[in-house]
């Protein structure tokens, strides 16, 4: 099993083989574990939409009709769900400012020692933070493109959006956790992080 | 180039899409302002920060599966035995609206209780079944329930239904 495509494994899956699937679920289920984590902030919200996910794409994979990579069908059934956990939650996000007045703030170079010179775990949750106050379709965009690793293209698959608007929403939500890890290492916003007004 | 451009086209930089023109023009911005240099560098160790990676507990997993392949066979079973799901639904999203549409041959709305909230509906009903001798008796359904998840959160007070020609449709505004 190891060894197979997944498109031969969904094809397998499809003919009832259970085992097949469970493969399936072994690759994917870290991406999307990781994935609800970052989005909705809590191990227990994201065991909820692993096993959501999950079992939703067996009783759906009847009506799989690849046209896209079972990768992109998977991360669209757990991003959806993510969205919805958040609707119904109604999270709190920050607005994301425009930058064009970036450079009138002094930039301090903290890149050097980032990651050896500050408590890790501290640091851990600092950027969980930073990111959970992404508005939620920055913040999707950004986990899927920067942790998840997808290509321009496949996010926009998996969203339903355009390469372009990946690429606009990513430049800024990378600007704007720029600032918050800025805010951070310059010890001007130290925990309790990002007590910014709330609002769009 | 200006530092405003720079900051539109850093992001391109970091993910190797620009130009080799741009990439050059932005390259030797960077070598003249220590600035833009900073700003580049603290970003490019943002993303990398950011890309921890959360794995799944062992229990977790392992309940995970246990749990899938307990589904998959019950899913399995229903699907041999051909349990039928009753009604028929499609589910249609169209211009911030969803729409579903329920087969119910034969009901009368008066028999029809329908219960919509943000997430999900819930319809079940039943038909009077006529006393007699059955010489044929095919009609499977003469009483329902089915709940369904919505795919997006509606508007419940803004909620039209239909019945015509045996189909119920349900408009939902999103909200």
């Amino acid at each position: 099993m190891i060894n197979l495509s997944d498109k031969v494994l969904v094809k397998k899956a499809k003919n009832h083989d259970f085992d097949a699937f469970e493969e399936l679920v072994t690759r994917y289920e870290t991406k999307v574990y990781n994935l609800a984590h970052k989005m909705l902030g809590s191990q227990e919200d994201a065991e909820d939409i692993l096993q959501d996910t999950f079992i939703s794409a067996f009783k759906s994979l009847t009506n799989f009709k690849e046209k896209s990579s079972f990768s992109t069908w998977i991360y669209r059934i757990a991003t959806n769900a993510c969205l919805m956990k958040l609707r119904t939650k109604q999270s709190k996000t920050v607005s994301l400012d425009d930058h064009s007045n970036i450079f009138t703030k002094r930039i301090v170079d903290w890149s050097e020692n980032a990651e050896v010179s500050f408590n890790r775990k501290e640091l851990r949750t600092v950027i969980d933070q930073a990111v959970k106050s992404l508005p939620e379709m920055y913040r999707v965009v950004f986990i899927l493109r920067d942790i998840e690793e997808l290509s321009n293209i496949e996010a926009a698959k998996v969203l339903g959006i355009s390469v372009s608007a990946v690429k606009s929403r990513l430049h800024r939500a990378r600007l704007y956790l720029r600032e918050k890890l800025s805010e951070y290492f310059s010890g001007e916003n130290k925990s309790p992080l990002l007590k910014e007004k709330v609002g769009r | 180039m200006e530092c405003k451009e720079f900051l539109l086209l850093i992001s391109d930089y970091i993910d190797g899409t620009l130009s080799s023109e741009e990439q050059t023009e932005l390259e030797e911005h960077l070598n003249i302002c220590p600035q833009c240099r900073t700003f580049a560098n603290t970003l490019k160790t943002t993303i990398t920060l950011c890309q921890s990676f959360y794995e799944v507990p062992a229990p977790i997993h392992r309940s995970l599966h246990h749990f899938l392949r307990h589904e998959w066979e019950i899913h399995r079973v229903q699907i041999s035995i051909g349990i039928p799901k009753f009604p028929f639904i499609d589910l249609v999203e169209k211009k911030k609206q969803i729409i579903v549409l329920i087969e119910l041959p034969g009901f009368k709305r008066k028999n029809i209780t329908l219960e919509v909230s943000p997430e999900c509906i819930e319809i079940s009903g039943f038909n009077e079944k006529i006393e007699g001798v059955y010489y044929m008796n095919e009609i499977s359904c003469y009483s329902f329930s089915r709940k369904i998840k919505l795919p997006d959160l509606v508007d419940t007070s803004k909620v039209q239904a239909k019945l015509k020609n045996g189909i119920l449709k349900l408009t939902l505004p999103r909200a």
